[in-house]
């Protein structure tokens, strides 16, 4: 895909130079993307898809509109920008005024865009997983999965002199083995496509999956647990999702709602949003053009924040914490590179430290919507649940039902590896939650 | 634009390749949400782009692009024979597709008041009109209202001679109010949680759901929760109101009979389906009570359309016939694999999407009581009203959900309402458990927006008719042991 910086700026200047408001922000997404689908060693989706987007902000006094088009002529973005504007113009005013950040601001220089990425083709990604089905095939698994690489570019640009602009790669490699009853995960998320190890995680998908074919039944009840990094992320997003993010927290329904400054779950979890980590999928700024800053929501088990957006920030006088997401999103601002903290223990000593209970790989379909003020989440285990005896895994089990208030479940941490790991989050490229593996002192197992 | 759309299925035609579609769509959406009498959002927007869809020596490819120039579409098919040539070369199947006849018709969803020519003072003033009296009433603390339309015009023309357009209509529009109390927040929605109801309809929606008319109800409903005891954990009759069964219907019925899903497409991201095909025509998935249909050519209905995205003319197909599992949901190349042909069940998410096997209106015919009769005929039982919360293993099997509130019955009596209440259960015991479903007269076409699927992922509007209806010895409470 071309980059097209000088003709997004040039683009975005002559909208930001015809508008009659009070301050006008442009938002454009720029991004081609190819997904490589298999299914029992099948390739059977592989899409390309092409877009940019433009979406246009106005605000005139107290009143806001917002209009976005693909079409990218002089007058399809006039007419879009007359299209925000009447929105503007037949509305009633917001009881306050919203303030966009003014530019210029300092970003972080980093680097999101690697050509082994945005040089990699659809028969390129056929040719490494075919290599790797060999080796699959001869182990007597099945594999299914997705081979994803994004290049993209994002520009915002506001008539206060923002002027940010971030061109990126993303790639993400997902491989599910299969044999009989039981299935093993491995994923993989990388700006840089060369720091997936392809055939490396296609083989230990297929170890994970033997590793849990013929599960025994076993009882529901409360377990002591592991839960590797994908279960962990699981829990992690729900709870942003829920609680983290300044919408819930005004409306009363998140876990955090009146409780900021006091002890919410136990003192090993510190979770916090940082943009510019680069274990995550880091990026320099939000879509309101606001620097990204590392953001903490729970310390040492304390809540201490959540994230906002100029419009939530505004409903409570306060000021953005930079985490507004494209001007159409209504889920409000929601953390977009959220981090659970790690510890200092080797994930490979935790078995033995778990001494008797649950080995869980992954979770499949958790909601976090049943009770959300206590964070009472649902959801099964997939792709490998494991009975510990003894400080050893004694036999895989069959999936199993958790229901559990999260923060609860997360008083009784008792270990934090140091080892974590990256997931997608959100639908945007860069956005990832990194979590590490954890064990608990009492999970309940509903069914 | 027709011509340069007739120009690139001759350009495919040359390739060579077994079969070409093309989708050029036009999207135009408008999004409002008030709350609390602020206004959120007013979004207006508009996308368009043609996906092309390549079969080549039995295997796909597809790309979409903005269309922004004859060039830009030409390289698109390039790019989509390009990945049909790289998955050929080494899939060890090739795609077969069932035969459909290729369609030249016309078609455009009915509506009485477009939604686009409403001001945008009158959206919002309907709006706050909601928000400001459910603030009134004392304990409600949040009220946040929407309204949303989307109109998708599309092209389809296909290397066979395919050559239709479609127009579609979708509107959606609801609210949701929070009672709050000390710490406790607890929140109650209309008509249906998840954004409300969506239906192919126009304006005319909002006034036809009673929106404004239901505040009063809804918020007092609310302000019991607050008040309310925990649902307690036992196994007891439940009656599901329309908008949960409706929810129960997508999750454990809709889904597992995606033949894309049993077929194993979808096994690394959502996962399979226990409707094997092995059982088809035998499998007791649910009492004699228990009759679920598939039916895209209902008038209004979210998944309501004339023809899906191969081209293949929308017709109602039964899933479930008194109990018993009879059909998929399929797209041509599926049907082909089980010997049939396509019932019409492919669509994408606007034209950057590929087509997927998707749900259409899936329903569950009415019975013979009334609801009233229904209630009056449980000794001891529990009716669940509204989705809240919704899990599902990856086989469609172990599901529980959570609803915004319960109302207990005793001696055919609703005596109290119960917070946080879930129900859990396994997939073919659950519908075997039904012996009762309510009378057509509170059968209603519920509709989501919401409906994902795929990688990257689409999101799909669908239908599901359906009035309450009865299970017994249902497993239900929160945090059981």
């Amino acid at each position: 895909m071309e980059l097209l910086r000088e003709k997004m700026f040039e683009m975005c200047g002559n909208i930001l130079k015809q508008g009659e408001a009070d301050s006008i922000d442009v938002v454009v997404d720029h991004a081609m993307s190819n997904v490589i689908r298999f299914a029992g060693f099948v390739f059977h989706q592989g899409v390309t898809e092409s877009d940019c987007k433009v979406y246009i902000r106005v605000i005139v006094g107290k009143k806001v509109g917002v209009a976005s088009t693909n079409k990218l002529k002089a007058e399809d973005l006039k007419n879009c920008l007359g299209k925000a504007l009447d929105i503007a113009g037949h509305i009633k005013e917001e009881p306050f005024h919203l303030s966009l950040p003014a530019g210029p601001l300092p970003y972080n220089d980093m680097n999101s865009y690697f050509e082994p990425t945005a040089s990699m083709t659809g028969d390129e990604k056929v040719a490494i997983l075919s290599r790797g089905f060999k080796d699959a095939k001869a182990s007597g698994v099945t594999q299914s999965g997705a081979f994803t690489t994004t290049t993209g570019e994002l520009a915002v640009l506001n008539s206060k002199g923002i002027r940010a602009y971030h061109p990126y790669t993303a790639s993400f490699l997902s491989v599910v083995s299969t044999r009989d009853d039981g299935s093993g995960l491995k994923t993989a998320l990388s700006k840089d496509v060369s720091n997936i190890d392809a055939a490396g995680l296609m083989s230990e998908s297929a170890e994970r999956c033997i590793m849990a074919s013929s599960p025994k039944a076993l009882e529901p009840g409360a377990y002591r647990v592991i839960l590797e990094p994908p279960a962990v992320a699981e829990l992690v997003q729900w709870l942003s999702y829920i609680g983290l993010g300044a919408k819930s927290f005004q409306e009363g329904t998140s876990f955090l709602s009146g409780r900021l400054g006091e002890s919410v779950t136990g003192d090993y979890v510190t979770i916090y949003d940082d943009g510019l980590n680069p274990l995550g999928m880091s990026v320099p700024f939000d879509m309101e053009g606001v620097p990204k800053k590392k953001l903490m929501l729970i310390e040492k088990g304390v809540a201490c924040g959540v994230a906002y957006d100029s419009f939530t920030a505004a409903l409570e006088g306060k000021r953005t914490t930079g985490h507004s997401s494209f001007p159409e999103d209504a889920e409000g601002p929601l953390p977009g590179h959220i981090f659970m903290e790690s510890g200092d223990i080797k994930a490979s000593e935790m078995i033995e430290m778990l001494d008797r209970g649950i080995l869980v790989k992954s979770f499949h379909y958790v909601n976090g919507l049943i009770n959300p003020r206590d964070s009472v989440m649902t959801g099964m285990t997939r792709h490998g649940t494991f009975f510990v005896d003894k400080g050893r895994i004694k036999h895989p089990v069959h999936s199993l039902r958790f229901t559990e208030n999260v923060m609860k479940a997360f008083e009784k941490i008792r270990g934090i590896s140091g080892e974590v790991e990256v997931f997608p989050n959100q639908g945007f490229s860069l956005s990832s939650v990194t979590a590490p593996y954890i064990l608990i002192d009492g999970f309940n197992f509903t069914s | 634009m027709k011509a340069l759309l007739h120009s690139v299925i001759d350009y495919i035609k040359k390739k060579g390749v077994d079969y070409g579609d093309l989708r050029f769509e036009r999207i135009t959406g408008e999004s409002i949400q008030v709350r609390d009498g602020i206004i959120e959002t007013f979004s207006a927007g508009e996308s368009v782009g043609i996906g092309i869809r390549i079969l080549n020596k039995g295997a796909w490819g597809f790309s979409s692009s903005r269309a922004a120039s004859a060039e830009d579409v030409i390289k698109t098919a390039d790019e989509a024979i390009s990945i049909s040539a790289a998955f050929s070369a080494v899939n060890p199947k090739k795609v077969r597709l069932s035969e459909r006849e290729p369609f030249v018709d016309t078609y455009m969803t009915r509506y009485e008041i477009d939604p686009f020519s409403i001001s945008p003072e009158e959206k919002i003033g309907r709006l706050s009109e909601i928000t400001s009296a459910a603030l009134k009433i004392r304990k409600i603390a949040i009220c946040d209202a929407f309204m949303e339309f989307t109109r998708t015009d599309k092209e389809f023309l296909s290397t066979d001679g395919a050559d239709i357009s479609q127009s579609i209509l979708t509107s959606g529009c609801g609210y949701y109010v929070i009672a709050e109390e000390g710490a406790q927040a607890q929140k109650r929605s209309y008509p249906d949680a998840h954004h409300g109801l969506f239906a192919t309809k126009g304006f005319e929606i909002f006034d036809e759901l009673g929106m404004k008319e239901s505040v009063e109800k809804v918020a007092e409903e609310a302000r019991m929760l607050l008040k309310a005891r925990e649902c307690p954990g036992k196994t007891t009759d439940v009656i599901l109101d329309g908008a949960q069964l409706a929810l129960q219907i997508h999750e454990s019925c809709g889904h597992p009979a995606e033949l894309d899903r049993a077929l194993g497409s979808e096994i690394s991201l959502a996962g399979g389906s226990f409707l094997t095909p092995d059982k088809r025509g035998s499998f007791r998935y649910g009492s004699k009570d228990v009759n679920i249909f598939a039916d895209p050519t209902l008038a209004g209905g979210a998944g309501s359309y004339r023809y899906d995205d191969e081209g293949v003319r929308a017709r109602r197909v039964d899933l479930v016939k008194d109990g018993i599992f009879q059909n998929y949901l399929t797209s041509r190349e599926s049907a082909a694999v089980i010997g049939e042909e396509s019932n019409g069940s492919m669509r994408a998410d606007g034209w950057s999407g590929t087509p997927l096997i998707r749900m259409s209106n899936i329903c569950l015919e009415p019975g013979d009581a009334s609801i009233e009769e229904l209630i009056a005929d449980t000794k001891d039982g529990i009716m669940l009203s509204t989705n809240r919360s919704w899990s599902i293993d990856d086989l469609r099997l172990n599901f529980q959900f959570g609803t915004e509130i319960a109302y207990e019955i005793k001696k055919g009596r609703i005596t109290q309402v119960f917070k946080n209440p879930v129900y859990f259960g396994i997939t073919p015991g659950f519908w075997g458990s039904c012996d009762g479903v309510s009378d057509k007269k509170s059968w209603r076409l519920w509709g989501l927006n919401s409906c994902a699927k795929g990688e990257p992922l689409q999101v799909a509007s669908v239908g599901h008719g359906a009035s309450p209806a009865r299970f017994r010895n249902v497993s239900v409470g929160v945090l059981r042991r």
